[in-house]
């Protein structure tokens, strides 16, 4: 983030604060793109993505002075804030599996979220972005943070809250679980 | 070595970044010997172009689901906030003022007979109401405050302040009424022939975001 958008941001921040409801709706319009992609990347679907990003700026108006600017830039925080919240939907959900979906899962024995060969390049990025959203959530943070959102080894430890070392195992264990499914679809012998 | 040891650096490579010498070399001569790996790192390569591609995807519209945030904002910010603080107030309210009266001070304000003091120059009222400076000045007897009044008139209306917003159909207002010195109007940058120490007595009104938007004067007072 370049010193204009740290400046911006902050400015922003200020004016939201104290009530201004143009400031919030530029803070929105600034940081969505960004969150969207992150909660796309985590969640595989647009629509919970699209309902995450909603959620953390609900959260954000209830705890305007949550953000410390000393701390960091605000994009970074979001993320943050946007990592807990689908943690937590995560575990909501994982103690309930609706019908439908267990049912689709015993009947589609094939569904092993490999990819499947002939796809177009759009489908092809759809299949990928469900294979990233099928992997173990600690391997799947270390592909969008690095892969996906370019930050170095170190910025994904601090926002994975976890050593660079382990960032890095994380990223090569997800990216060997990815090869595999990738060297089937591409008609090779399977790893 | 096994394959497996060669993969964190295929890895890295099929990134994008390539290797120091030494190692490249390692890498190349097990590459060399290994199909499997060469194809692991085609593979890796591979699965790098498609991130890109998944990394360049378009979002959607970002109104699509701005809706509700700007609804809940709007919940929780309502038209009535309490964090503003009485001095916040009452500097907005002098700032309104100042202006208010700049306007009428320039429209209003007639010319004074050269041999009667005057101790106010501010004509408070847009017609009818009697200008402070028009008033008689006794300046023998003995009040400590408030030598002269314009008294209001019954209907006197807001006046809307220059320069500001104004005020959307239906919005919340509240009136606030304050005295505001002089002095006050006059370090804003208010041009004012009049005592310093003298206050304005008004109503203001204030929109829902906390600024002052129109103003309805009602005496002022001057002390001695």
């Amino acid at each position: 983030m370049g010193e204009h958008e740290r400046r911006r941001d902050r400015e922003l921040v200020e004016r939201f604060r104290s009530g201004d409801r143009e400031a919030f709706a530029a803070l929105y319009h600034a940081h969505y793109p960004a969150l969207f992609r992150h909660a796309l990347y985590m969640t595989g679907d647009r629509v919970r993505a699209g309902e995450t990003v909603q959620d953390v700026f609900v959260w954000l108006v209830h705890h305007p002075r949550e953000f410390d600017e000393s701390r960091g830039d605000l994009g970074p925080f979001l993320n943050g804030v946007a990592r807990k919240l689908l943690l937590r939907r995560r575990r909501a959900e994982s103690r309930w599996l609706p019908f439908e979906e267990a049912a689709a899962a015993v009947r589609d024995p094939n569904d092993d979220g490999a990819f499947a060969g002939g796809f177009e390049r759009d489908e092809e990025t759809a299949q990928l972005r469900k294979a990233i959203a099928a992997l173990p959530e600690r391997y799947r943070e270390a592909v969008v943070h690095c892969d996906l959102e370019g930050r170095s080894y170190e910025e994904a430890a601090a926002a994975m809250e976890c050593a660079v070392g382990t960032v890095r195992s994380r990223l090569h264990r997800a990216r060997e679980l990815l090869a595999r499914k990738f060297q089937c679809r591409l008609g090779l012998r399977c790893l | 070595m096994s394959c497996r040891e060669y993969h964190s650096g295929l890895i890295e490579w099929g990134r994008g970044r390539v290797p120091g010498e030494a190692a490249r070399h390692v890498l190349e001569a097990h590459l060399e010997a290994c199909a499997d790996c060469a194809r692991f790192l085609e593979t890796q390569q591979a699965l790098n172009a498609a991130m890109a591609d998944l990394a360049a995807e378009p979002v959607p519209p970002a109104g699509e689901f701005i809706g509700p945030v700007m609804a809940e904002f709007d919940r929780v910010h309502p038209p009535r906030r309490a964090d503003h603080s009485p001095a916040w107030w009452a500097i907005a309210a002098a700032l309104a003022a100042a202006v208010f009266l700049t306007v009428f001070l320039a429209r209003d304000h007639a010319p004074k007979p050269p041999a009667q003091r005057q101790p106010m120059g501010v004509t408070l009222t847009k017609q009818a109401a009697p200008a402070v400076a028009d008033l008689p000045v006794q300046p023998a007897r003995p009040r400590p405050a408030a030598l002269h009044k314009a008294a209001p008139e019954p209907e006197q209306p807001f006046y809307p302040i220059p320069y500001t917003a104004p005020l959307a159909p239906g919005e919340w207002t509240r009136v606030v009424r304050m005295s505001i010195p002089v002095a006050a109007l006059i370090a804003a940058g208010f041009h004012i022939m009049a005592d310093p120490a003298a206050t304005v007595e008004a109503d203001v009104l204030v929109s829902q975001d906390g600024r002052a938007r129109a103003i309805r004067p009602l005496s002022i007072s001057v002390s001695n």
